[in-house]
């Protein structure tokens, strides 16, 4: 049962009424054109002058980071977050592995056309501080160094938004926005398609250069929900287990056994190509784990909360090929 | 391609079953079948016990191949465990071949106890296969540390 409702009265409403300890949604952020979490407590939100309550929300194209992330710190607790369909799956998949209780979350979808990425909007308006920017009638009006520029939404659009095939959240107890019209995604992953044509040569010298980008900061990490692990391979220290040099073997190591742990959960939210400060293309490879579960396996990431995870069940007829 | 050094030998690591690989090497040994000393084995308790984490590290550390045997599919001493473990190395063949790390570093075969023959063979194609494809040097760390 998923009903429209206003944002900010619900939020207002759930807070007010004791539903929710917490309200997890967006406020704007500190630069042009970005968004920040807002994190509101029932019984203190907006209760002093100055102080964020549930008018400070918003939700609209900057509203990029995926909040399911920040979940994670309040376990136990009944929780209203607001989600797009991408972050709507991520949760999904984290009920599916018993990180939470459904009935202890009330899911406000937010129906989203995509989101702004920071490198495609410096690219749009060739600048990556502009003084000012806002968000017109999905055209991006801009000053940059004085000079005032205005370029479609479209072009500042993270490219992963638009074959996206889930904009209208599938677990929403409450829309916060009009659905919007979805786009046929049914065709595979082109980038993942054209590393296929490639040679394994071809791919290892891409995926080389990826590599020698990475500098091992884990934001990448940091910025997913599905990696909510108490202590990560890569931080164990005894035995240790990642290497941490700057040799690109130690790169390669982090992301393949993170790329095993993320197969069959990674919703393509496209949180960790955004956060990652060298620009490493890690759609790509996220792209070839959904590929991969959808072909090989008829899997879809956090598309049903009730199937057995990907990696950890099983069929006795699963592909043997590979095996000599 | 870096030169081979004439005297180089493929250095490969196993991760072997104890209740059926590890037997079948057995076997293979006290049946007096013929393999080259290429492989070190790491004998484990099911191959489900093989954490990809272990096999790309061994690839870090300069191993030329891995290859992974336990129970055929059906078979598993602990009922599920080697379907658990097809599912992964079938993941992890896959992202290695997209990532384009040469095909037949990493290997995965079921070797029953009763299969010493097998067992033999198998290690015979590998480090063929292996000393094909020469020393790993795509993912091996140029400075490697054990600590």
């Amino acid at each position: 049962m998923t009903e429209r409702a206003d944002l900010r009265t619900i939020a207002a409403k759930l807070l007010a009424d004791g539903t929710v300890d917490v309200l997890i949604g967006w406020q704007p952020g500190s630069s042009p054109l970005s968004a920040a979490p807002l994190i509101l407590h029932a019984g203190s939100a907006g209760s002093e002058p100055g102080q964020a309550g549930p008018e400070a929300l918003v939700f609209d194209a900057r509203c990029a980071m995926n909040l399911v992330n920040l979940l994670h710190k309040f376990k136990g607790k009944k929780v209203a977050i607001v989600v797009k369909g991408c972050d709507a799956r991520a949760l999904a998949g984290l009920v599916q592995e018993r990180q939470f209780d459904r009935n202890d979350l009330v899911v406000l979808g937010a129906p989203c056309a995509g989101v702004i990425s920071p490198r495609a909007l410096a690219r749009a308006l060739n600048s990556d501080s502009p003084d000012s920017a806002t968000l017109k009638n999905d055209r991006i009006h801009a000053v940059c160094g004085g000079v005032e520029t205005v370029v479609p939404l479209s072009d500042a659009l993270d490219p992963g938004c638009r074959r996206c095939a889930m904009r209208n959240p599938q677990i929403a107890d409450w829309l916060v926005a009009d659905p919007v019209a979805q786009t046929d995604a049914s065709e595979p992953a082109e980038n993942v398609e054209e590393a296929w044509r490639m040679t394994r040569a071809e791919r290892w010298r891409k995926f080389r250069q990826e590599m020698a980008r990475c500098i091992l900061c884990h934001a990448c990490r940091q910025v997913c929900p599905a990696c909510y692990c108490g202590e990560c391979f890569a931080d164990q220290s005894r035995p240790r287990l990642a290497g941490r040099t700057d040799d690109p073997a130690d790169a390669m190591f982090f992301h393949l056994l993170r790329w095993t742990h993320l197969a069959g959960r990674c919703t393509g939210c496209g949180a960790c190509e955004r956060a990652c400060p060298m620009g490493v293309d890690l759609r790509l490879y996220n792209d070839f784990l959904r590929e991969f579960a959808r072909t090989e396996y008829g899997y879809e990431a956090g598309a049903d909360a009730q199937a057995p995870p990907l990696i950890g069940g099983f069929k006795p007829d699963d592909p043997n090929r590979f095996t000599l | 391609m870096n030169e081979t050094p004439a005297q180089w030998e493929p250095k490969i690591l196993a991760f072997l079953c104890t209740w059926c690989s590890y037997a079948g090497a057995d076997l293979a040994g006290v049946s007096r079948y013929q393999y080259p000393p290429n492989i070190r084995i790491v004998k484990v308790p099911c191959s489900g016990r093989v954490n990809p984490a272990y096999i790309l590290k061994a690839l870090c550390q300069g191993y030329d191949g891995v290859l992974v045997s336990g129970c055929h599919p059906g078979d598993c001493h602990y009922l599920t465990g080697n379907y658990h473990a097809r599912r992964k190395f079938h993941l992890l063949d896959r992202l290695l071949d997209f990532a384009g790390i040469e095909e037949g570093r990493v290997r995965f075969s079921w070797i029953s106890a009763a299969e010493g023959a097998r067992f033999a063979e198998i290690m015979k194609q590998t480090t063929e296969a292996i000393a094909k494809l020469g020393p790993n040097t795509q993912m091996a760390k140029t400075t490697v540390r054990y600590d």
